[in-house]
């Protein structure tokens, strides 16, 4: 597989604390200009998977490739500068304004001294125009809601720039408004070749805005590929346990009950 | 809350106050000295009665209460930033405990004195403050981590207490003098120590500001820092060393002065807000005030006879914490 079009490449992956395995042999890589949603019933290790992408887990078998290297050879900052999170676990300084939160974003680009330079500064006023917080930039972050938080944190991470952005359930909080802006802010991204790998819960979502999905199920990838391949009935009842029928809008796919 | 953009001016107001505290710190006393006799025996340092009560007593207090309740607060403040825990403190984490037994250990023992006293006390604080975290892992349980640290904290402190107690009952002809240090006197001694003490606690203060900005990445969350590049650990150790050098600092000089280090850090972020140099700034201005202010409630109160600075301010920063506690207690902690 040419590494020169994957920014991100896993080979034969495992991860797992003592002798339980989290994750089991997993494989795949993704492109530039590709969105790649990660889906999964609760514990089936996606959050983990994508940990070990940005490189805050190291596995115990496998490997991890960011942009042709080896990501275990590569240092916090130099990996900072090629992979972005959109972490699931929240938290601001209490009283930082929303323009000094996004500016975090920048810090690996950034001396110790941390002066922002002018490229600083278009890059966090681009990623609040993005994000849609350019109207709350002199906010205090403990002052907003859980959507506006949210899309703040995600205008510090496009702020971020690099290779890849990696998102974990980056919906949660936002109205259906925000959820398309975002999801089409990170289309956008993959655009402008970068590869983005989002974990998602929603299939309708997953199968508007990702190119491919990858299914995980207890800690194995099941299947991947493009969204009408991978999502049946057969799948949804072995991976999910559900018994449901997919109704299908154009490229949007829709799990409904069957009762 | 807090708007950013007023904390030049709510510091500008700090400094007004600490200023002002200073002036009243040395013209109130047994004795009324009027500012005017302060200011020219500054000025012009003169062997007359008022004078000498100035230079020899009151200036030489000030010095060491403003020192002392600079390093506490800048240390407190620090300490609850990066272990993102609202009760730890030098003296709630073992630290001021594990330095003043150290330094008694070391009269005691090594007969040592003065400043050679500050490398035992930055090896007592450090192993009682390693002590304090592993016994911390020990007691986990169910309940919330950053009490579980809080409780080890206060168990280590207890142990230092009744060790250095018992070394200090062995010695009856010390035991006066050592006894006063240890609940925190500012004595006429203690000011001798600072152009030692007084170096590594600016630098360690430095640290701590230029550090401001960065240990803020640590309040978005562990996986937020890690991947916006900052070495998370390393940011939380360095930090965590420098308080304890402002804490030894603090000790060595006067003796462990207890809530202060607490306390002073909460009125800073109610004042300033948690992110950047500001809030740092303001300990630095807040904790020199509060000990400036045990210090004239000290010798007042009861004037002539003067009380020992560390008690008065246990009584005020014991009530503070109190209310803190109580606060907390119906807002959980956050």
């Amino acid at each position: 597989m040419a590494a020169r079009g994957c920014p991100v490449i896993l080979e034969r992956l495992s991860f797992g604390y003592g002798r339980g395995r989290l994750l089991e042999d997993i494989s795949l890589s993704v492109r530039r200009g590709e969105v790649l949603a990660l889906v999964g019933p609760n514990g089936s290790g996606k959050s983990t998977l994508l940990r070990l992408m940005a490189g805050l887990l190291q596995p115990v078998a496998g490997r991890v490739l960011i942009c042709g290297e080896n990501a275990a050879r590569l240092s916090r900052r130099a990996y900072a500068r090629r992979v972005a999170l959109l972490s699931q676990q929240g938290g601001a300084p209490g009283a930082i304004r929303v323009r000094d939160l996004v500016a975090m974003g920048r810090f690996p680009h950034q001396g110790w001294l941390r002066r922002a330079s002018a490229a600083d500064r278009a890059a966090v006023a681009q990623a609040m125009e993005d994000a849609e917080v350019a109207a709350l930039a002199g906010r205090p972050v403990n002052t907003l809601s859980g959507g506006q938080a949210q899309r703040a944190r995600m205008a510090m991470t496009l702020a971020q720039g690099g290779d890849v952005l990696l998102l974990d359930e980056p919906t949660t909080y936002l109205d259906l408004r925000h959820q398309f802006g975002l999801l089409g802010r990170a289309r956008r991204a993959a655009a402008e070749g970068r590869a983005v790998v989002a974990v998602l819960h929603d299939f309708s979502l997953a199968s508007l805005y990702a190119d491919r999905l990858a299914v995980l199920h207890e800690g194995r990838l099941d299947g991947i590929g493009p969204a009408a391949q991978v999502l049946d009935a057969a799948a949804l009842a072995r991976v999910f346990g559900v018994s449901a029928r997919l109704l299908r809008d154009g490229p949007a796919i829709f799990p409904v009950p069957r009762d | 809350m807090t708007d950013p953009a007023r904390h030049p001016f709510t510091l500008a107001l700090l400094a007004v106050l600490c200023v002002g505290l200073a002036a009243v710190h040395q013209s109130f006393g047994a004795v009324w000295i009027p500012p005017g006799t302060v200011l020219s025996a500054l000025a012009a340092p003169s062997d007359g009665f008022l004078e000498t009560v100035v230079l020899r007593q009151r200036l030489p207090r000030l010095e060491v209460a403003a020192f002392a309740g600079a390093a506490l607060a800048v240390a407190g403040f620090a300490l609850q930033k990066v272990l993102r825990n609202p009760l730890v403190s030098p003296s709630t984490l073992g630290i001021s405990g594990g330095a003043a037994l150290a330094v008694v250990a070391g009269q005691f023992f090594l007969a040592l004195r003065g400043g050679s006293l500050l490398l035992p006390a930055t090896a007592g604080a450090g192993t009682a403050l390693m002590a304090t975290l592993a016994l911390s892992r020990l007691i986990a349980g169910q309940g919330d981590p950053r009490l579980d640290l809080v409780l080890a904290g206060s168990m280590v402190s207890m142990l230092c207490g009744a060790l250095t107690t018992f070394l200090v009952s062995l010695d009856p002809q010390a035991f006066d003098g050592l006894m006063r240090w240890l609940v925190g006197d500012i004595g006429l001694q203690d000011s001798r120590a600072l152009p030692l003490t007084a170096g590594p606690a600016a630098a360690a203060a430095a640290g701590l500001l230029a550090l401001s900005r960065t240990t803020d990445l640590l309040a978005a969350g562990d996986d937020t820092a890690r991947a916006l590049g900052l070495a998370a650990g390393a940011v939380t150790w360095m930090t965590v060393a420098l308080a304890v050098v402002l804490a030894v600092a603090a000790v060595a000089t006067v003796g462990p002065i207890g809530f202060l280090g607490l306390v002073v850090p909460h009125m800073a972020r109610l004042l300033l807000g948690e992110a950047g140099p500001a809030p740092l700034a303001g300990c630095l201005l807040l904790g020199p005030a509060m000990l400036i202010l045990a210090d004239i409630l000290a010798r007042c109160l009861m004037a002539p006879q003067v009380m020992i600075t560390g008690t008065v301010m246990g009584l005020i920063g014991g009530a503070a914490f109190l209310a803190l506690l109580l606060r907390l207690g119906r807002r959980g902690l956050e």
